[in-house]
This record gives structure tokens, C-alpha cells and sequence, in this order.
């Protein structure tokens, strides 16, 4: 029902929504029926919430396919089709979440008599009150008891649980479940960081792992760390990262890139091997893991401190971080011997 | 889906707007004002139209007509709530853009009578005709000038507008820039110099071909994703 082939885009950070940019280079997954998750440790939020407003449209990738229900991302049908709550969706300001409701109806379809929609998720008590008296947790919850019970085929929510209403917090789960059942092309794709939410909507938690969507089976045993590299464009050498592949997830801020893998050596020789040819600047390496053991630690030390000669070059190194479980392999390059 | 309810988004901001309606009000009492003064004058609704209506009281009515149902800035932003409830993004931008242009057209064609009602003396041709001629080139500046403003808000941003207005004062007075804004069309159809080389009737067309074209380019760009 959903194809994601070789699609690339980005999102530009934005203070007032406190989101941070996010970017995306080579994605490819397909989705059945059913209710689908992207969660899971390691998925970087803004970059599922990225992908979500790519299927709805709001987004244009530089590349690649999107086709929804065989109907390309941001056609009229696509539109009709797709049903997307965003954590800042806009709904008309000037009319009641009734008048909405019916409003929804003509333009979707559906015959659903308005109150019983908003009473899916206990909303029926400001069901006549203009929009633009209610908070944003009311307005968030009208539009998902829109959602979920509108004639969409395709359902795609960014984090159902956050901004809502007590009442509809309790219900939301229910009437997801009840729409990803609905009929026989109905799907729910969920963009959440708590796989706890995942798991009460029924979903098929995924994990995004080399820009693909992978069953998420992350927990306890599983070695998981995180490489952040302070360097002098972070976006290239993100690009660069995630066109190698090896990596969990890779996310770039302002100053550095995060790189969440399950291979700590593979992981440095790759940020070594990029910033090499984009001919980077590296300030500085640090990593951490999260209690995992750690095989092989010394070897990791050795690999990390031989990246980090290698490259041309270096700021002095950052004071020593007060987490004991991160290690400094800048002083680990300048100390190879493990003196330390 | 009926064709016609998309349109329930944009007239409920037109019909709840109250506050946001005092900006439209505050410059048809301009309008009115120089009515009333220009009364003492000869062809009292020449000058009422060509220094008061037509000049400044036109151009600023639309702009806040299109803040009151695009209060975003933006037609594709005003647009989304009906993009989130099933309605094609094109659809739902020309049902916004074809609300300002309808609303502009409405108060101008009434503020355009109203003006040459209070201004009317002696020496000014015949009222009933100048009335409903005044009321046509309202209508049609207002929303020419509701195109315009649509066109310069969806290729060039929010803050576009005021940007698009500052031209139309620099641009609308005088060379080829006179032709390219609604400003001189409608000074040549109230009176005024002629808007280049055209003659009144030119001006009427290519005041109704900016609004199709602006509309149109406005159009093709609701359908672009950022």
C-alpha cells in the first residue's frame, strides 16, 4: 500500500516548532495493510516525522518514488486517500469541530454522523465551540477523532499520545486499532519514539536501520552505541555516512553527527574513511554505550584512535566529559598506549 | 465531494472575521473622507476616485481582504485545514484565492458607488450611469489587485504582499511599470492618464487578464510542495 523507493529529502530545522532539521538520503521500504510503527531504539524522531510528511505531501523529495495506494505522494487522490495528524495540525479556525466533522465528510466521503466521531474519543463536550477556543491539546484531539474515524484508506499519525487530551489519550488506542481493522486496504503508519505506544496501537514496530525499515528488536543484550563526531559540516559527512551505510542511524546537528551503531569499530573506520575523502575537519570523536558490553573495547580504543590520527586534522581535544561511560578517543589518539 | 464545500473554510473566516474586518473598514472610511472633502470641488468624483478611491483606498482594502481570509500570510497556508480534511491542495488553494478575489471585488464595486453617491455634484456626468460604472471598475480592480497580491504571496513568501504593494505605488505611475501593476489600469479607467499607450478599453482587458494570469500562476503554485 505504501512504496518508498531511493527517496531522498530534508527538512530545515525550525526553532518555533522546535524540531531539528532532518535528512534522508536513501530510503526504501514498502508497507502492507495493517499498523505499522517506526520506533524502536536508535530512530532518529525527526527523521520518521520527515518521512510521514513525505507520504502526506508536504514534502517533495529531490529523489526517488512515493506511491501511496498506487497514487503518487501529493496527487488529489493521494490527498483524499491519506489522513495525516501532524503535531502541529491546522484545522479552520473560525468553525466548531462539528460543523469540521461534517465538513470532512463531504469532502472525503463518508457518511459517520459528526458527533458520534468527536464522541470516539470523548470530545462531544466542545463539540460546538469554535476552534479557536480550544487549546492546542483539544485541537489535536479533534483532528485525531477526525482521523480516525474519516473514510481515509491510510493513516499516518506523528506521536498519537503526546498533546492530547486525558480523555482521548485513553481512547486513541482503541479507535487506531479499530480503523487499521476497518477494511481490507486500511493502514496506519505511527511515527513515535516510546515503543510502548507502538506496542498499545497493535503495531508492527520497525526500526529504521540503514535507511530501510527493519523489525525493531533492540533490548536488552544487544550492543547498541553512539558515535558523535564534531566536525566542520556535519551535513556532508552525514551524507557521506549514510550513503556507506553500516550505520544504525545518523543524525546531524549544527556542530556534530550522531551515529548510532551496533559495530563501534566498522562505525569509526566509515566516519574515517568519509571525512578523508569529503576532506573534513574533525574537532573531535567520543562515544558512548548505553551499559552494553563492550567486546573487544580495547580494539575499539586502537581502531578509533588509528581513525582519528589518520585525519588531517584536529582541534585540541574537549575537557574530559564528567559520564564515565563516555570515552574520549581524541586523548585515546594522543595516548594510544592506554596510559590512561 | 461537493464541488462547493470547500468554499465553507474561507467564507467562515469571511462571516466570523469581526476584528479583522476593522483594517477594510478603516480604509473605506478613508475613501469616504476624501468623498466628502472633494464635494467643495469641480468633478468632485473625479477627484474622489482618482485621489482617494482609486489611489490609496483600493490597493489597502484588498490587501486587508486578503488578510482576513489568509491570515497565514500565504494562500497555500491558509489552505492546509482543507488539505487535512481530504480537500486536493489545488483545489483548496483556488477555493481561497477565489474567495479574496470575490470579497474584493464585492467591497470595492460597493465602496466604488458609495464614493461617487456621497461625491456626486452638478458638474459630474449623470449618477446613474457613473454608477454602476464606477461599480464595475471597482469590482474588477479589487480583484485584479486580489490576484496580484495572490501571485506575489505564493512565489515570493508571507511578507510578499507588502513587497507587492510598495510596487504597485512605485511601479503604478508612470513607464512599463504601469503597465504590469493594477494601479494604472485603474487611474485610466477612473479618468486618470492613460496606463501606457492603451485606451480605456485596453486597460479594461488587461486588467482581467492580470487577474486570470495571476490567478493562474498562483494556482500552479499551491501544487508545489516545500
Amino acid at each position: 500500500m505504501i512504496h518508498v523507493e531511493g527517496v531522498a529529502a530534508k527538512s530545515l530545522p525550525n526553532a518555533a516548532l522546535r524540531r531539528m532539521g532532518a535528512l534522508c538520503t536513501n530510503v526504501t521500504f514498502h508497507l502492507g495493510k495493517g499498523c505499522h510503527a517506526i520506533s524502536g531504539g536508535g530512530t532518529d524522531p525527526d527523521v520518521a516525522r520527515l518521512l510521514l510528511e513525505v507520504l502526506a505531501g508536504q514534502i517533495k523529495p529531490s529523489r526517488g518514488k512515493v506511491a501511496i495506494l498506487g497514487y503518487a505522494a501529493g496527487s488529489a487522490k493521494a490527498t483524499q486517500a491519506i489522513a495525516y495528524v501532524d503535531r502541529d495540525v491546522a484545522l479552520p479556525e473560525d468553525m466548531t469541530p462539528l460543523a469540521i466533522a461534517a465538513l470532512e465528510g463531504q469532502l472525503r466521503g463518508g457518511a459517520r454522523e459528526p458527533l458520534a466521531r468527536l464522541r470516539t474519543l470523548g470530545l462531544e463536550r466542545f463539540a460546538q465551540r469554535p476552534v479557536r477556543t480550544l487549546t492546542p491539546e483539544e485541537r489535536r484531539s479533534v483532528a485525531l477523532a477526525i482521523a480516525v474515524t474519516s473514510s481515509a484508506k491510510v493513516l499516518l499519525l506523528d506521536e498519537p499520545f503526546v498533546r492530547i487530551t486525558g480523555e482521548a489519550a485513553g481512547r486513541v488506542a482503541e479507535a487506531v486499532r479499530a480503523f487499521a481493522a476497518g477494511g481490507a486496504e486500511r493502514c496506519v503508519l505511527v511515527a513515535t519514539a516510546s515503543q510502548r505506544d507502538a506496542k498499545a496501537l497493535g503495531a508492527e514496530v520497525h526500526g529504521l536501520v540503514n535507511e530501510r525499515l527493519v523489525p525493531a528488536t533492540y533490548g536488552a543484550g544487544t550492543e547498541h552505541f553512539v558515535l558523535v563526531v564534531v566536525v566542520s559540516d556535519p551535513m556532508r559527512l552525514a551524507a557521506a555516512v549514510a550513503t556507506e551505510g553500516g550505520a544504525l542511524t545518523v543524525t546531524a546537528t549544527a556542530t556534530a553527527v550522531e551515529i548510532h551503531t551496533n559495530d563501534l569499530v566498522a562505525a569509526a573506520e566509515m566516519v574515517a574513511r568519509a571525512a578523508l575523502a569529503e576532506s573534513l575537519a574533525v574537532v573531535s570523536m567520543s562515544s558512548s554505550g548505553a551499559g552494553a558490553y563492550v567486546r573487544d573495547g580495547r580494539m575499539a580504543e586502537k581502531t578509533m584512535g588509528e581513525a582519528a590520527r589518520k585525519l588531517t586534522s584536529l582541534a585540541p581535544p574537549p575537557p574530559e566529559p564528567s559520564d564515565p561511560s563516555a570515552r574520549d578517543l581524541v586523548a585515546t589518539a594522543q595516548d594510544p598506549g592506554g596510559h590512561r | 465531494m461537493s464541488a462547493l464545500a470547500v468554499f465553507r473554510h474561507p467564507l467562515s473566516r469571511v462571516l466570523s472575521g469581526r476584528a479583522r474586518w476593522l483594517p477594510v473598514l478603516a480604509w473605506s472610511a478613508l475613501a469616504i473622507l476624501v468623498a466628502v472633502l472633494s464635494r467643495r470641488q469641480d468633478h468632485a468624483v473625479y477627484v474622489a476616485l482618482s485621489r482617494g478611491f482609486g489611489a490609496v483606498s483600493m490597493p489597502l482594502v484588498v490587501f486587508a481582504v486578503f488578510g482576513l481570509v489568509c491570515p497565514e500570510g500565504t494562500v497555500v497556508a491558509a489552505a492546509r485545514p482543507l488539505v487535512f480534511l481530504g480537500a486536493p491542495a489545488r483545489r483548496a488553494a483556488v477555493s481561497i484565492m477565489l474567495t479574496v478575489a470575490i470579497v474584493s471585488a464585492l467591497v470595492c464595486a460597493a465602496l466604488g458607488a458609495a464614493v461617487v453617491a456621497i461625491a456626486h455634484g452638478p458638474k459630474d456626468p449623470s449618477l446613474g450611469a457613473d454608477l454602476l460604472t464606477t461599480a464595475a471598475v471597482g469590482a474588477l480592480g479589487g480583484a485584479a489587485y486580489a490576484g496580484y497580491f495572490s501571485f506575489g504571496s505564493a512565489y515570493f513568501g508571507a511578507h510578499a504582499r507588502g513587497i507587492f504593494l510598495v510596487m504597485d505605488v512605485m511601479l503604478g505611475g508612470f513607464g512599463v511599470g504601469a503597465v504590469l501593476t493594477p494601479r494604472a489600469h485603474v487611474r485610466a479607467l477612473f479618468g486618470g492618464d492613460l496606463a501606457g499607450r492603451l485606451s480605456p478599453r485596453g486597460s479594461y482587458v488587461a486588467l482581467a487578464v492580470m487577474l486570470v494570469l495571476f490567478l493562474l500562476l498562483s494556482t500552479l503554485r499551491s501544487r508545489s510542495r516545500r
